[in-house]
């Protein structure tokens, strides 16, 4: 009876284990065997997205896809390695003797050569019918404007995995609009790993990206790069940017910075031209800055065009002097006589009539210490002091635009909105996104923030068209036109004190002044020919705007 | 009467499952052949896919401002030259009294 029992209770067990056993595997490896199983019956494929394209104002491409491929190698496939090498080698710009060592490599079943190669050199490759060479389609950016608009763009470069990335500019910003979504397709397949025709398929449909469409007029373009490039060399300038904007719409018409790059070769020039010095470079504006303080004055009632300050000396703050930079007094002057001679001793005068409180309002009224929100990557803004640390030096020499830092699309934004009667909008680069089946999407609506009065608006055109025509640079100014602007010239900090043999020298301005079409600013660093933003900046300026009319049609006022 | 229509049944069954594999057989055959003319067909939008993405790249390449430039200039044109504005002072009948 007791065998009975023993036999009994080792078969109970036994079942019991088994019970367990199938447990596990049925309940708590389940999924994952189901993955396994998966894997060994089905063949996936990723379907890639395309990439949207950047188009221009008028719809035609600064950057598009172009064909490309991957070119590999199947070692097993190749019967002489050396001779194999050789052939390729010159086609795809490598050195034989590196394809060599990589395809020597034992138990590599498939080396990738060259990434991105173009379908006609695909196709040179293809007749050499060399046997372990073969080819995968990967998509390639192409510029048919070449380096127009590189520091606006960006490029496409590639991630930690190797997949295409967007990086600085457009491509950066708008990477996930660009890029789409990949899909997917599922197969069937049999013993042999071949697909089943009459199986089960699950396919998604990859998204492509969305096009771009910018606000950006290509001959505008060409012609602001032309000029500036010129405009760099004729004045020996280490650097130099401009940018045209649309006052009333905050669109950009035209951005271009020097020294640029090729986004095509992008690895070929040094990362630190990459960033948009027009979003992402800090300098002090000097004297375009004097349009935003005396706005702020007129504004609050505190000066007027004719308000008369005394110009009869420096100017001395504790233990500091204010000169004007001529080092001439011009005893009384009226405040647009201050902004026609660009006077520092003036501005001071207004600083004062201004306050503290004023003062800190052209910072904060102005959007300065703040982003723009315009739809580049790269955009940085510089920080601003603390309301509570500003001292009276400190904004003494804030009213001529001195120890302050902005960006150029900051300083172009501000001036923008005396352009605009008064309000403050935000630059947009994309006017519009356009997806694959041609629908098209405005970009975010534009809510402009009135800063100032109409009425304040037209004052300062006024002041601003004085400066133009009475000022130092009225020697370049196209005849007959009314054109608004402000010279600025900047002496940089270097190691807490001002070099004074180094300027940014800069010009802001807008036209045709009673219904302005566009706002140029120009800024060049470290002009040679000349330190005075009068006489480099501002004829710069001056040439551009001619441009401009003669495209637009603007005839003289 | 029953019974003789059950006999025509056995009798005739062998000759209907034939005839279900032959329809079968054709039936996928058929099918096979559907799925080449499939694969044939994405071959064929492939290319023109293809096809079409090196025009556009043809049609980029030819209207972009340097191509143009670049064949104005081949053709004898020349950038304008500078252009000179006149004031309304300049003008005749401004300086009339």
């Amino acid at each position: 009876m007791a065998r009975i029992w023993a036999v009994f209770t080792f078969i109970g067990a036994l079942y019991c284990l088994l019970v367990i056993r199938l447990f596990y595997w049925q309940v708590i490896r389940s999924s994952s065997l189901r993955l396994e199983a998966a894997s060994q019956y089905y063949l996936t494929f990723t379907l890639p997205a395309a990439r949207g394209s950047i188009l221009a104002s008028d719809g035609k491409p600064l950057v598009m896809n172009q064909s490309a491929f991957l070119a590999y190698a199947e070692p097993r496939n190749i019967t002489n390695i050396p001779s194999f090498a050789s052939s390729v080698s010159s086609l795809l710009g490598l050195d034989s003797k590196e394809i060599v060592s990589w395809l020597s490599v034992p138990g590599r079943v498939w080396v990738p050569l060259s990434r991105k190669v173009e379908a006609a050199r695909v196709n040179q490759l293809k007749d050499l019918k060399l046997k372990g060479l073969g080819f995968e389609r990967e998509p390639k950016r192409m510029y048919p404007e070449s380096s127009m608009a590189a520091h606006l763009v960006g490029f496409v470069g590639s991630d930690e995995n190797g997949k295409d990335r967007g990086y600085f500019g457009l491509e950066g910003y708008y990477g996930r609009e660009l890029g789409g979504k990949d899909g997917m397709l599922q197969l069937e397949k049999d013993v042999r790993g071949s697909p089943i025709l009459v199986g089960e398929t699950r396919r998604i449909e990859s998204q492509d990206g969305r096009s771009l469409v910018l606000w950006l007029d290509r001959t505008v373009q060409r012609s602001v790069e032309r000029r500036l490039l010129d405009g760099v060399g004729k004045y020996g300038a280490k650097e130099g940017s401009v940018v045209v904007m649309d006052p009333k719409t905050g669109g950009i018409l035209a951005m271009a910075s020097v020294p640029s790059y090729d986004p095509g070769k992008f690895g070929e020039f040094p990362k630190d031209v990459y960033k948009n010095s027009v979003v992402a470079g800090v300098y002090e504006p000097g004297s375009t800055f004097k349009v935003l303080v005396m706005a702020m004055g007129i504004d609050r009632g505190v000066v007027a065009p004719t308000t008369m300050a005394e110009e009869s000396g420096p100017t001395r703050i504790g233990e500091h002097f204010i000169r004007t930079w001529d080092d001439k007094y011009r005893g009384l002057i009226s405040m647009t006589d201050v902004l026609v001679y660009s006077s520092n001793v003036g501005m001071v005068f207004v600083q004062n009539k201004l306050g503290k409180d004023g003062m800190l309002a052209v910072l904060h009224r102005f959007g300065f210490g703040e982003l723009t929100g315009i739809d580049l990557q790269e955009e940085a803004s510089a920080s601003v002091r603390e309301d509570r640390d500003w001292k009276e030096i400190d904004l003494a020499t804030a009213s001529f635009g001195q120890g302050i830092g902005v960006t150029p699309i900051q300083m172009i934004r501000a001036v923008s909105a005396i352009a605009n009667n008064g309000q403050l909008v935000e630059p947009q680069v994309v006017k519009e996104f356009r997806d694959e089946s041609g629908i098209v999407v405005p970009n975010k609506t534009n809510k402009p923030r009135q800063i100032i009065v109409p009425a304040t608006a037209k004052v300062m055109t006024e002041m601003m068209i004085a400066a133009v025509d009475r000022g130092d640079a009225k020697w370049a100014k196209p005849k007959g036109y009314r054109i608004a602007g402000k010279t600025g010239t900047a002496q940089i900090p270097v190691a807490g004190h001002y070099d004074t043999t180094k300027t940014i020298a800069s010009f802001v301005g807008f036209a045709p002044a009673d219904d302005p079409k566009f706002i140029i600013l120009v800024t060049l660093r470290e002009p040679t020919s000349s330190p005075w933003g009068s006489e480099t900046a501002a004829p710069l300026f001056f040439a551009i705007a001619k441009d401009l009319f003669t495209y637009y049609g603007i005839a003289p006022q | 009467m029953i019974v003789r229509i059950a006999r025509f049944g056995i009798h005739i069954l062998p000759f209907l499952v034939v005839l279900l594999l032959v329809v079968e057989l054709l039936v996928t055959n058929e099918l096979a052949g559907f799925g080449k003319k499939v694969s044939v067909t994405d071959r064929a939008i492939d290319t023109m896919k293809e096809e079409n993405q090196l025009l556009q790249e043809k049609v980029a390449s030819f209207s972009s401002l340097l191509t143009i430039e670049e064949k104005s200039h081949s053709l004898g044109l020349i950038s304008s030259p500078t252009v000179v504005t006149i004031g309304r002072q300049d003008v005749a009948f401004h300086l009339q009294p």
